[in-house]
């Protein structure tokens, strides 16, 4: 190859972001990004936040155009890997030839039909968010129906929840969990829960599996361990899982997610970011972290070591990442769950505002609740242990 | 380049100023919005602004050539 091209496969934040990296650090050679979407690239944590609640339109979870100068194939997904010949397969049926590569292929909704011990009888449509397009129908599913139930309480199933509930509409979660967004940590945890009742959420602790009924093109009907649920829109949100399937039979080590080293690198040339990433540590294989600030430092890394090799520096892991949902605007940097004593810097949790840490083994969690902090004081607060 | 915020959309988190410390600043307390340290961006700092501009969570920040 007469001159060095770099592709990335996949076009949100991680790819986008890695793309714009090598450039910055210095790489000089053609840049090819590849999307599966037709939509340009965009911002994912608006979708079941503010453009759901209708505070925002399409156009503005737009990411602003990248100054990388590449070349993107919108519309187009990779289907196959061939590492010895440098050179991926696309849906359109083209091979291209990288010099390096950068995958960022990111993940799926899970659905129910992938959960072990699920019975789904039949197929069965399953509305999830993780696309424009998704929150973009479920925003108009929103605008018609008069309930809403949604399986899961995590990040987007609270969210969302909260959402429809602010719309007005007869929402109620079905969890495993007692409280709501248990990643949190009890404290938060049930902050949000709380307040999520008090909004008129009802909230549906299940044990075991579901069962969907036969029947049906479009999931509107769960049993479960709390009976028969029934809602004009259901929505499943029981996380994600990694899309690794195109690389099936190639050197690439898939284990839940693409191995990677503290370069993101996962093979000669090959680099893995954002959502499909697992970074190996010292400690081991660390669990995927699906959060916007993983993927952009990850991409950071993998940009840098594209241009400049093991002189890049390698990834720490950095966790911070922001919730909103029940009138609780949330951000929190540091291990999570946050265990440990909690120790009030500024306001109460009581009244469901301010500055918190606790103490957890791991080092120090610090979130903010309706308090604004940016995020450079917010990791100042994780390591100043008072 | 022209950089500008859109009314009303800034929740100060402050990632902005993470990616582009040369073109973002925010206030040390208080619900202020951030303060774009330049309007016309020069060329050695476009890449400060366009990172900055791209993690904002709430995509407050505008870019234009």
């Amino acid at each position: 190859m007469s001159r060095s091209h770099l592709v990335v496969v996949g076009a949100s934040i991680a790819g986008v972001t890695a793309a714009e990296s090598a450039r910055i650090a210095g790489f000089d050679g053609r840049i090819t990004l590849v999307g599966a979407e037709a939509h340009p690239p965009y911002t994912r944590p608006a979708l079941s936040k503010a453009l759901l609640r209708g505070h925002q339109s399409a156009e503005t979870v737009r990411l602003p155009p990248t100054d990388a100068e590449a070349e993107t194939r919108p519309g187009v997904t990779a289907t196959a890997l061939d590492a010895e010949r440098r050179r991926v397969g696309l849906s359109d049926g083209e091979w291209i030839e990288y010099s390096e590569l950068v995958i960022a292929t990111g993940a799926r909704a899970r659905t129910l039909g992938d959960l072990p011990g699920t019975s789904k009888n039949g197929p069965c449509a399953e509305r999830t968010l993780r696309s424009l397009d998704d929150a973009l129908a479920l925003r108009q599913a929103m605008r018609s129906a008069t309930s809403a139930l949604i399986i899961g309480g995590g990040f987007v199933g609270t969210e969302v929840a909260s959402a429809c509930v602010e719309a007005g509409l007869r929402t109620e979660v079905l969890t495993l969990k007692s409280r709501l967004v248990p990643q949190l940590g009890d404290d938060l945890a049930e902050l949000v829960t709380q307040r999520a009742l008090a909004a008129g959420l009802r909230l549906t602790r299940v044990d075991g599996p579901l069962e969907v009924p036969a029947g049906q093109q479009e999931l509107r009907l769960v049993c479960s361990s709390a009976g028969r649920k029934e809602a004009d829109i259901v929505l499943t949100a029981v996380g994600d899982d990694p899309n690794l399937e195109w690389l099936a039979h190639t050197v690439i080590t898939r284990d839940r997610g693409i191995v990677v080293d503290g370069h993101c690198a996962a093979a000669p040339h090959i680099f893995a970011v954002g959502d499909v990433a697992r970074v190996r540590t010292g400690q081991g294989v660390a669990a995927r972290t699906p959060f916007w600030n993983a993927a952009l430092d990850q991409a950071r890394v993998a940009g840098e070591a594209v241009a400049r090799g093991h002189a890049a520096t390698p990834y720490q892991p950095r966790p911070y990442f922001w919730t909103e949902a029940f009138g609780l605007t949330i951000t929190i940097a540091g291990p999570i769950p946050a265990a440990g004593r909690l120790e009030t810097l500024a306001g109460g949790l009581a009244v469901g505002a301010g500055v918190f840490r606790w103490d957890g083994g791991q080092g120090a969690t610090v979130a903010t609740v309706n308090h604004r902090l940016p995020i450079r004081k917010l990791r100042a607060l994780t390591s100043s242990l008072a | 380049m022209k950089l500008s915020l859109q009314a009303g959309r800034c929740e100060g988190y402050g990632l902005c100023e993470e990616a582009g410390p040369r073109v973002y600043r925010l206030p040390e307390t208080g619900n202020e919005d951030v303060e774009l340290l330049v309007t016309d961006v020069p060329p050695e700092l476009e890449d400060d602004a366009s990172a900055g501009a791209r993690v904002c969570p709430v995509a407050a920040i505008l870019l234009s050539r």
